[in-house]
């Protein structure tokens, strides 16, 4: 990715990336568009809050409704529920994750996607996202209540 | 979030203490023989790289749950080496660790993995701040 294409945090040991081509759901899910199917994944921060990640568990259904759980992440220091940002059939949940749950961890906007979805209700779910700007001021708003627990 | 975690030392002796720790367990030290002390003696080297060992070990058996790995049974043992400076100032510079772990059924990726998992998140070996501190060589059985 080049640096125009994303924003940057950086804290700490920590770089978080925020990439403008995607749409997100404050609860930290990300989806990027290609034609009427989307990819769906979790966002940096998100993934670095969670920890490794060592297993992915997929909810069996064949299509979600904007904000349905439709799988779970299990790191090394909790369990999550995670909700989708779009409404769509599923063409398929990745499947190099069953074996390789750390490539969320390692690449999250990109081979550590999670689902693929024909969307179904492109236009209204859109409406309740936020673009990468949006989702970046609101990540550096979560960082910084972190960053005051600690 | 800060958390924090306390002992309490006393003198009872020339070159001996006593500690208490915040946990509850409490127990004599002493200097170890290199550095005029006495064989037997619970020493703060002992406690060094027994904090690494220990630390390594619980962190091991949470991550080998969290993967589902079978395990059979895990020993350590670790060494930690001290450099001696041309002033005499003292550092531990690194500490090696050699686990022997059986688990069922596995061929040593999961393993693998839980180890890189476990240094990274084990608090003591994640603050000792020296490059290549922390050394993992492993030995696995089936």
């Amino acid at each position: 990715m080049r640096s125009s294409e994303f924003y940057e945090l950086q804290f700490d040991k920590f770089s978080l990336r925020v990439p403008k081509d995607c749409w997100y759901a404050g609860y930290d899910t990300w989806v990027r568009v290609e034609g009427d199917e989307a990819v769906i994944g979790v966002t940096d921060f998100f993934q670095t809050k969670l920890g490794d990640i060592v297993y992915v568990i997929p909810v069996e259904s064949d299509s979600f409704e904007q904000d349905d759980v439709f799988a779970a992440l299990e790191s090394v220091k909790a369990v999550v529920d995670l909700t989708i940002p779009a409404s769509g059939t599923v063409i398929e949940f990745n499947p190099a994750l069953a074996d390789h749950p750390e490539l969320i961890d390692q690449d999250p906007f990109g081979k550590g996607w999670i689902v693929r979805l024909r969307l179904t209700d492109w236009e209204a779910d859109r409406a309740m996202l936020l673009s990468a700007e949006a989702y970046f001021k609101l990540m550096q708003d979560k960082v910084a209540k972190e960053l005051a627990r600690a | 979030m800060a958390t924090s975690y306390k002992t309490w030392v006393k003198r009872t002796g020339k070159r001996k203490g006593h500690l208490v720790c915040g946990n509850g367990p409490e127990m004599d030290f002493g200097a170890p023989p290199d550095a005029h002390g006495r064989r037997g003696w619970f020493t703060p080297e002992d406690a060094f790289v027994a904090a690494v060992n220990t630390c390594i070990h619980m962190m091991f058996l949470w991550v080998a749950e969290k993967l589902r790995i079978d395990l059979i049974a895990y020993e350590c043992e670790a060494e930690g080496f001290k450099k001696v400076y041309l002033d005499k100032t003292e550092e531990f510079t690194h500490v090696v660790l050699r686990p022997k772990i059986t688990v069922r059924d596995e061929d040593g990726t999961k393993v693998r993995r839980a180890l890189e998992i476990t240094r990274k998140y084990s608090l003591i070996a994640a603050s000792i701040t020296s490059d290549d501190s922390t050394e993992i060589s492993s030995t696995s059985e089936r």
